[in-house]
């Protein structure tokens, strides 16, 4: 059970890290696409939400899963505490108060990414509802 | 192809500057938590409620020394020594006759003063693991003790108490902490902590093994 305390800090957290990289470079990039793109050049409707909605379902479900996985961390973080605290026979307060504070930041670094997260998912969702109808707009419908 | 490149390299300085700024911010240093490791090695025996003087389990027909395996229920009176170590300077030691091995030490009270009827701190709760070799298996001791101070208050009102405490004896034979399980009034509970906090100890012994330990001492007051 001593590796639980290495993959909560590496592993729960560094792949929050990376999903948050991730959500962050997509939202850029669907950004800047959505700056530049030219409606007309779209014969139909479903071409073009399907340009546009390329890959908007990687922000959402980094949105939505990054609570959970800072969740898992944290559970993994009281498991390990607990088990080291039983086993050592300590009830020591400190300690164990200490190992449930380190433990839940992995809850709160889920919040943290999936709280823009779900900003960039909702914004770039309208901005393509916007373009749709914009080109709906533009072929008269 | 632009764009996806734009969007990674920005994402990525852009959570490098985020995350060396909370390093910077939160970075404490680990907080030096300082905690008595204690051996869970020593069981504490149940407390002596009743007078039982008879042991049978404590005798060894080859065992020189008393042996005090096994024991649940000490007998309030009967000082129950578990070493064979030079424990107190002041308390000389009757060991059991092989053939009755029922008995514990009986220590007589010498030593103490006329008035304060302390019958000597009983050593329960030294380790009653079983099963281990006499010589070997050591309880903390004392090794000076410091006599309680009979609490003006309560010899004046003519009271008696018996105060137990839990003592946490380090690897080295140090007291690094005391609990009071059971505690007095008329200030009988100051005083035994008082006189624990003066005393020295040596430590507890496992196979030859120094081990920090837990050892539960019962002192009482009586009047004579």
């Amino acid at each position: 059970m001593e590796y639980l305390g290495g993959i909560v800090d590496y592993g729960v957290i560094g792949l929050l890290v990376l999903m948050s990289v991730a959500a962050l470079a997509i939202a850029i990039e669907r950004y800047l696409t959505y700056g530049k793109i030219r409606v007309e050049r779209f014969p139909d409707k479903k071409t073009l939400e399907f340009e546009l909605t390329k890959r908007l379902h990687l922000i959402s479900t980094i949105g939505s899963n990054a609570p959970y996985i800072g969740l898992l961390g944290t559970v993994l973080g009281i498991m390990f505490t607990f088990y080291t605290m039983g086993r050592e026979g300590l009830m020591d307060t400190g300690k164990i108060m200490i190992g449930l504070a380190l433990a839940l930041r992995a809850t709160a670094a889920g919040l943290m990414v999936a709280i823009p997260s779900i900003v960039f998912y909702n914004l770039l969702l309208r901005k393509v509802r916007g373009i749709v109808l914009r080109w709906e707009t533009g072929h008269g419908r | 192809m632009n764009a996806q490149r734009l969007g990674i390299t920005a994402s990525l300085s852009i959570h490098a500057c985020l995350l060396s700024l909370m390093l910077l911010i939160l970075d404490d240093k680990p907080v030096v938590i300082k905690t008595f490791h204690i051996n869970f090695e020593q069981q504490e025996p149940s407390f002596p409620a009743t007078r039982k003087a008879v042991n049978p389990r404590d005798s060894r027909p080859n065992a020189p020394v008393p042996s005090t395996r096994r024991q649940n229920v000490l007998p309030a009176s009967l000082q129950q020594q578990e070493t064979k170590a030079p424990v107190m300077n002041s308390d000389p030691e009757i060991p059991i006759p092989e053939s009755a091995g029922v008995k514990g030490l009986v220590k007589p009270e010498v030593q103490l003063p006329v008035g304060v009827g302390i019958p000597g701190p009983e050593k329960q709760g030294e380790p009653s693991v079983i099963d281990t070799q006499f010589g070997n298996m050591g309880a903390p001791a004392f090794l000076y003790r410091e006599m309680p101070v009979y609490p003006r208050a309560a010899r004046r009102m003519e009271k008696e108490g018996k105060v137990m405490l839990k003592l946490l004896i380090g690897m080295d034979g140090t007291l690094n902490g005391v609990e009071v399980i059971k505690s007095a009034e008329y200030g009988f509970t100051e005083a035994a902590v008082d006189a624990v906090k003066k005393s020295t100890f040596t430590p507890a012994h496992i196979n030859g093994r120094k081990v920090a330990s837990r050892a539960i001492l019962s002192v009482r007051f009586t009047l004579k």
